[in-house]
């Protein structure tokens, strides 16, 4: 497979979200494309950082934990 | 009576406009813009609009150290008090509010932990178990480290457009396929998963461009 065929499919490969037929022609391409290998390790550091984030929580509707206005002196 | 009750409706009505007015011109402001009006009328605006945009990072951030969602709740609560009584003490030629607030967080978060690492809850079954609070004893620095990580990527999260957000929610943090994602979106495969790149590549940018500002600023 050419390079730019695999490029898309990195981060998914990073993600294991690729089918595994897709899953090995990308394994295979690393092993002998030092270019497409870079890339890959580039955004590996992407995924490790993302490692240590926590899930994603919605905003909160309700503001009710906010603190009140401070009453400006008057 | 009813003129008086028409008066209470167009005067509640010309508040809410006018609150929503302020909410859409402080979209437009920085976070030390906002801050700077914490000691304003606006207060409420701004105070909202900071914790719209920071407090995911802060409870993120929160879980990563306490491990424990309602202590984390607590946080978010303890945080945003705190910017708002100590906005005098934020200085922008020192820091980023982004770094600022990190400092906060850090801070309250630590004050937290140590109390709950002391703390034992009674269970239903009439054991005692201490909170599920991360073990950081022995390797502070570790914290200390995974703490500003943790900070650095829940910023370039949300700083990620909805759509590449949504790609990297349902495939890192909820484990989709790309093809599941492409038949729950209606979205190409070819689309998610260029998109799913493309969400890796901003997220680095965005990570370096951290980097730099953290140099630029020690």
């Amino acid at each position: 497979m050419r390079c730019a065929e695999i490029h898309p499919n990195l981060a998914a490969f990073l993600l294991s979200g690729l089918e595994p037929e897709e899953a090995a022609e990308v394994r295979s391409h690393l092993a002998s494309c030092l270019s497409c290998r870079k890339e890959f390790e580039e955004l590996e550091n992407v995924y490790r950082a993302l490692q240590v984030a926590s899930p994603p929580r919605p905003l909160p509707t309700s503001r009710s934990c906010l603190p009140a206005p401070r009453t400006s002196p008057t | 009576m009813d003129i008086a009750v028409s008066d209470l409706l167009e005067s509640d009505r010309r508040q809410r406009s006018s609150h929503s007015v302020m909410s859409r011109q402080a979209d437009g402001l920085s976070d030390e813009q906002l801050m700077t009006n914490l000691d304003g009328p606006e207060v409420e605006v701004a105070l909202s609009k900071l914790y719209d945009r920071y407090s995911r990072t802060v409870y993120g951030v929160g879980l990563n150290i306490l491990g424990d969602r309602s202590t984390v709740e607590e946080l978010v609560q303890d945080v945003f008090l705190k910017v708002w009584r100590s906005s005098r003490t934020f200085d922008p030629s020192r820091s980023s509010f982004s770094t600022w607030l990190y400092r906060v967080t850090r801070s309250a978060a630590i004050d937290l932990y140590r109390k709950r690492a002391h703390k034992v809850h009674p269970v239903p079954n009439g054991e005692l178990h201490v909170a599920a609070a991360r073990d950081f004893s022995e390797d502070p620095q570790k914290m200390v480290d995974e703490s500003w990580l943790s900070w650095r990527v829940s910023r370039a999260l949300e700083v990620l457009d909805a759509p590449h957000r949504e790609v990297i929610e349902l495939a890192y943090f909820r484990g989709f396929s790309q093809r599941e994602i492409s038949e729950r979106s209606g979205m190409p495969l070819g689309t998610v998963k260029s998109r799913t790149k493309r969400a890796f590549e901003r997220l680095r940018g965005e990570l370096a461009l951290e980097d730099t500002l953290q140099e630029a600023i020690r």
